[in-house]
């Protein structure tokens, strides 16, 4: 057990070191954060100080976002059919290495590094934050040594929007939501050897994921869908995840409270949906011939 | 083989168990965004374009929301009102839950709007103009009071729609009813209860006034009696018991 978790721990140390090597990869973070960065060019577009705030946060976590899952697509998809390419597979597997312990230190490689890139930006992002708040803080009170009581509700919200403690929950949100579209595209990898094919039902994957909710909503409403129409949509419901569940990043941004328990359920059903799925995947895995 | 049917199988058997479960986690959230999730969600099918659906439905709904505004600024700029109440539209759907979309939108609409079409529209009779920038601020307070309804729980919107009949119609009597309702939220601010009192004054109503004073003033702090702000108060408060002539055991300041 414990050499099984020692390989598994091998493999995603190098699969983290190997993916920080990619050059496309750079390419995306640094993209990331020309987004990051660009994002208070927005802000002029905005009246008060608060409203330049709403305008970052929702430009910085979509950054984050939108950033994570490149990385976590062109990541993921180019992790084994990268290896069988260059065949360092056989090498790797005709060690005493099982199949599923290098499907798992694959898909731990990668969520390291989808780790460390929501950590560097969201540290980044608050850094930004840190150094706009005074010039926030000075446009309200105008320098005056004397508030009104309005200008000290804005300089309240102000601080309270910057330093929310529930903006956490937008990280762990984003990070679970991404390591879920990785080990999705972990799956069609075991499946397929066309990145652009793992890239392109990866996205599918997502995209329905989203409308799930919606599909419901229009099943449920129009009564349209009978019969076969209605199985198939049952279908889809038990092979696609609701990435619906993730929406509630929009309610904690819009400054709402969202209870803890339902980010700790929504990351529950995450990392098991994840186990899920990386068992699938090391499955698939064992029957395919390399 | 076997072990691909077997994947079939699990994926199959865990698809059973996980759908419950997406159920009550969506139950969940349509119950703290207030409904607004589904709804707004078919909605934004029919308005949106393609590219801003897509990014909405795609999980970035805040993005998509902060690109519709960018629009309206430009619509703004431009003075185009008609494309100013199309993007403000947009926003509020897309964000429902914020505050911010609803406030702003509103704000468009009433002020600039209105005093824009009462400045600009040259084309119209001076009576047009008055009932376009009139119709304009009526725009402004659907919109806001659409907002209550999607957030009854947010002081700030009752709050903006007190201003706006305070400010734009001259309504001190509603005015003095959201000021009210505002401070009643659990984040409204506390010179609300103050507000409310000082439209009512101002709509001439000094007997209401004076009701309202009597409800608020036993609920205040000593700290916050003494303070300037509620000072002044307590000078209307002593010229409303001396112009209503208030038998000394009916007044709320008996020295």
């Amino acid at each position: 057990m414990s050499a099984s978790l020692l390989r598994i721990w091998t493999i995603a140390r190098n699969t983290l070191t190997e993916v920080l090597r990619q050059r496309v990869l750079n390419v995306i973070f640094l993209f990331g954060l020309i987004l990051l960065g660009g994002s208070t060019f927005f802000t002029q577009f905005s009246i008060k100080e608060q409203d330049e705030i709403k305008f970052l946060l929702n430009l910085g976590y979509a950054a984050i976002s939108l950033t994570g899952l490149l990385v976590a697509l062109m990541g993921t998809a180019q992790l084994i059919p990268a290896e069988i390419e260059r065949r360092t597979i056989y090498t790797v597997l005709s060690k005493a290495v099982r199949r599923f312990e290098f499907i798992a230190g694959k898909y731990f490689g990668l969520l390291a590094l989808l780790t460390l890139m929501v950590l560097v930006m969201s540290g980044l992002f608050y850094l930004l934050l840190l150094v706009k708040e005074p010039s926030w803080i000075y446009e309200i009170s105008h320098g005056a040594s004397t508030l009104t009581e309005r200008q000290m509700r804005e300089i309240q919200a102000v601080q309270q929007q910057i330093h929310d403690p529930h903006l956490i929950q937008v990280l762990l949100l984003i990070w679970a939501k991404l390591a879920l579209v990785a080990v999705i595209a972990l799956f069609f990898s075991t499946l397929a050897t066309s990145t652009i094919f793992i890239v392109a039902t990866t996205m599918l994957v997502y995209l329905v994921g989203h409308l799930q909710g919606t599909a419901r909503d229009f099943w449920m409403a129009s009564k349209t869908f009978t019969g076969w129409r209605a199985d198939a949509l049952g279908l889809l419901s038990t092979l696609v995840p609701d990435f619906g569940a993730f929406n509630i990043v929009d309610e904690i941004l819009g400054g709402n409270k969202v209870p803890w328990e339902y980010v700790s359920q929504t990351l529950l059903y995450t990392g098991i949906y994840s186990l899920v799925l990386l068992g699938i995947s090391a499955l698939i895995f064992e029957d395919r011939e390399l | 083989m076997k072990f691909r049917l077997l994947a079939l199988g699990v994926l199959l058997v865990w698809g059973f168990i996980k759908m419950p479960w997406e159920s009550a986690l969506d139950a969940e959230q349509r119950k703290l965004t207030l409904g607004a999730t589904g709804q707004v969600t078919m909605e934004m099918r029919d308005k949106l374009g393609q590219g801003l659906t897509l990014a909405a439905l795609g999980g970035f709904r805040g993005l998509a929301a902060t690109a519709v505004w960018l629009l309206l600024h430009n619509a703004w700029e431009d003075g185009d009102w008609a494309w100013l109440r199309t993007y403000a539209e947009l926003g509020v759907l897309l964000q429902p839950r914020d505050t911010y979309f609803w406030e702003n939108a509103s704000w468009h609409l009433a002020y600039n709007a209105s005093i824009g079409m009462q400045n600009d529209a040259k084309d119209l009779t001076p009576d047009e103009r008055r009932k376009e920038s009139r119709r304009w601020v009526d725009e402004g307070i659907k919109m806001l009071q659409r907002g209550i309804q999607a957030n009854p729980e947010k002081g700030i919107l009752y709050e903006r729609l007190a201003e706006l009949y305070q400010q734009r119609l001259g309504d001190y009597r509603k005015a003095a009813h959201y000021y009210e309702l505002a401070a009643e939220c659990p984040d409204g601010a506390k010179y609300l209860p103050r507000f409310a009192g000082y439209m009512l004054l101002k709509a001439g109503d000094d007997q209401q006034a004076y009701e309202y004073w009597k409800k608020i003033w036993p609920k205040l702090s000593a700290q916050e009696r003494s303070s300037s702000q509620w000072g002044r108060v307590r000078q209307e408060i002593k010229k409303l018991e001396e112009k209503l002539n208030l038998p000394r055991q009916d007044r709320i300041l008996m020295n």
